[in-house]
C-alpha cells in the first residue's frame, strides 16, 4: 500500500501543477552566444579602424610590424618602422582568433576552427589568400565574466565566436 | 602616397619635366629617412635579419614556424600537437596531428628542437624529420603555468602559480639541456608571478606580471644569472627581443626598450593600444 502511494504521489502533484498555470516573468542578465555561419566566417576578416585593446593576447613581430591578438576578436596592427614612434594603423577582425605566426608577409592565424592565411603586403589592405577549413576542433569560447550565466548555444545556428551580455526574459513557474 | 601622386603627375608631364621630378622625389625620400634616423641618439638600427622569413613570436604563443626554409607550422592546444606544411603559405596542409602525454601551453623552437611549456613541466621534441616530431625528454616541476625559451644548451622556464594552471609556485628555472633527453635544473629563483620571457645573446628578459619587467645577465648561465635592471609599476605579460630592440606587451600597453647586452637597457617608448 505504501508503495502504491509513493508511485501515485508524483502523479497527483503533476496533475496539481498543471491545473494552476501560474508563471512569473523575470529579467535576467545572461551571456548569449554570438553565432557565425560557415559563410559568415569566410567573409569575416576585414580591416577596421584602430580600436582599444580589450584583452592582451599573443604578440608577433615581423618586418617592422607588430601584431597583437585581441583574443576571440582580431589582430591589432602596429607599424613599427620607427620604434620611437609606433603607429597603430588598424585592426583586422578575425573572429575566434587566439594565435598567429607570420611567414614572409602572410599572417597565418586561427579563425575559430579554420586556419587562415592573411596577406599583409599592403598592411592597410589585408587579403585572405588561403583557408584550411576545420583545421582545429571547435572550442566553446569563454568569457571572463564567469559569474554570469550562459545561455546554452544552439549549434545548428553556426559556431559560437563569442558572447554578448543580454537581458533575457525568463518565465518560471510560481512557487 | 607622395610617390604615387608623383607617378600620376608624371603621366601628364613630358619627358623633360620627368627628368627634373625624378631626382627631386628621390631627394625628398632620402631626406625623410635621414630625418627618422636623426631621432636615434646613437644611430641604433633596429632591423630584423632579412633572412628571417618567419619573424619572432612571444614566448606564450601556441604557434611557431620552424623546420627547413620555415616550411612548417607547429601548433599546440590542450594536449594536441599539430603540424602544418606551409611551404606554400596560402595552402596550409595538415600533415600530422598527435597527442602528447600531457597538456601543452606554449611552444618555442630552437634549431631542430621544439620546447613546450606544460602545466607540469617542459617537453623537448626533435624535428629533424619535420613532419614527425619525436619526443626526446622532459623536465618535471610542480603544477603552474610555464613558458620556456632556450639559448645554446640552456633553457629558461618561468612558473606561475595561482592562475588557470593551478599550483602556488612562482619561480624562474635555469635548466641544462645539453642532454635534451634528460634536462637538469641548475638554478631556481623566486619570482612574483611571472608570465612570458625572452633571451637574446645572454640577456634574459622576464615579465614578472605585477612586478614588472626584470632583466638578467645570463651570459654565463652555468654560473647563475644576475638581475641587472627592473622596470616596475606595470603588469608585464610577454616580450620579443630582436637584435637590440625589446618589444614588450603589458596590460598598460606596448613598451619598447633599446638594449645592448645585459648592462645597457632603456625605455624608448610606451603607447596604449587604440587610444
Amino acid at each position: 500500500m505504501k508503495h502504491l502511494l509513493l508511485i501515485m504521489l508524483p502523479g497527483v502533484m503533476l496533475l496539481a501543477t498543471s491545473c494552476y498555470k501560474c508563471t512569473e516573468k523575470r529579467e535576467v542578465s545572461k551571456l548569449t552566444p554570438r553565432y557565425m555561419s560557415d559563410d559568415e566566417l569566410k567573409s569575416s576578416i576585414k580591416m577596421e579602424n584602430q580600436r582599444a585593446i580589450s584583452t592582451v593576447g599573443k604578440i608577433y613581430f615581423k618586418d617592422d610590424y607588430i601584431y597583437i591578438s585581441d583574443p576571440g576578436k582580431g589582430i591589432h596592427v602596429i607599424d613599427n618602422k620607427d620604434p620611437r614612434a609606433p603607429q597603430n594603423i588598424g585592426y583586422v577582425t578575425v573572429p575566434g582568433n587566439t594565435e598567429l605566426a607570420v611567414k614572409n608577409s602572410t599572417i597565418i592565424a586561427n579563425n575559430a576552427t579554420d586556419l587562415v592565411s592573411i596577406n599583409m603586403e599592403d598592411p592597410r589592405n589585408p587579403v585572405v589568400t588561403g583557408r584550411l577549413n576545420g583545421a582545429f576542433p571547435f572550442e566553446m569560447p569563454t568569457d571572463q565574466s564567469r559569474s554570469k550565466q550562459y545561455v546554452t548555444p544552439d549549434l545548428s545556428k553556426g559556431i559560437v565566436v563569442g558572447w554578448n551580455e543580454k537581458v533575457v526574459v525568463e518565465e518560471s513557474p510560481c512557487y | 602616397m607622395l610617390l604615387i601622386s608623383k607617378i600620376r603627375k608624371m603621366k601628364l608631364l613630358n619627358k623633360i619635366s620627368l627628368i627634373l621630378i625624378l631626382p627631386a622625389s628621390l631627394w625628398i625620400l632620402n631626406s625623410c629617412s635621414e630625418g627618422a634616423e636623426a631621432g636615434f641618439d646613437d644611430n641604433t638600427q633596429f632591423e630584423q635579419n632579412p633572412n628571417n622569413t618567419s619573424g619572432d613570436g612571444g614566448s606564450l604563443n601556441q604557434f611557431t614556424i620552424a623546420g627547413p626554409n620555415q616550411n612548417y607550422l607547429y601548433t599546440v592546444r590542450n594536449s594536441t600537437i599539430t603540424v602544418f606544411d606551409i611551404t606554400n603559405v596560402n595552402t596550409p596542409n595538415k600533415v600530422n596531428e598527435f597527442n602528447a602525454h600531457q597538456e601543452i601551453e606554449t611552444v618555442y623552437d630552437m634549431g631542430d628542437k621544439l620546447f613546450m611549456g606544460t602545466p607540469i613541466g617542459m617537453l623537448v621534441y626533435d624535428i629533424q624529420t619535420p613532419e614527425a616530431p619525436q619526443y626526446l625528454g622532459e623536465f618535471r616541476h610542480v603544477r603552474s603555468c610555464d613558458p620556456v625559451v632556450a639559448e645554446d644548451d640552456v633553457a629558461f622556464v618561468t612558473l606561475r602559480g595561482g592562475g588557470e594552471c593551478g599550483g602556488t609556485s612562482n619561480e624562474l628555472h635555469v635548466l641544462d639541456i645539453s642532454d635534451p633527453t634528460n634536462p637538469q635544473m641548475m638554478f631556481n629563483y623566486d619570482m612574483a608571478g611571472p608570465y612570458g620571457l625572452g633571451i637574446d645573446n645572454g640577456t634574459l628578459f622576464v615579465c614578472d606580471g605585477e612586478d614588472g619587467l626584470k632583466v638578467y645577465d645570463a651570459s654565463n648561465p652555468r654560473n647563475g644569472i644576475k638581475q641587472v635592471a627592473h622596470f616596475s609599476k606595470l603588469k608585464a605579460i610577454d616580450v620579443i627581443p630582436v637584435d637590440g630592440l625589446l618589444i614588450m606587451i603589458a596590460e598598460e600597453g606596448l613598451y619598447q626598450y633599446k638594449y645592448n647586452g645585459p648592462e645597457s637597457i632603456e625605455l624608448i617608448i610606451s603607447i596604449k593600444i587604440g587610444d
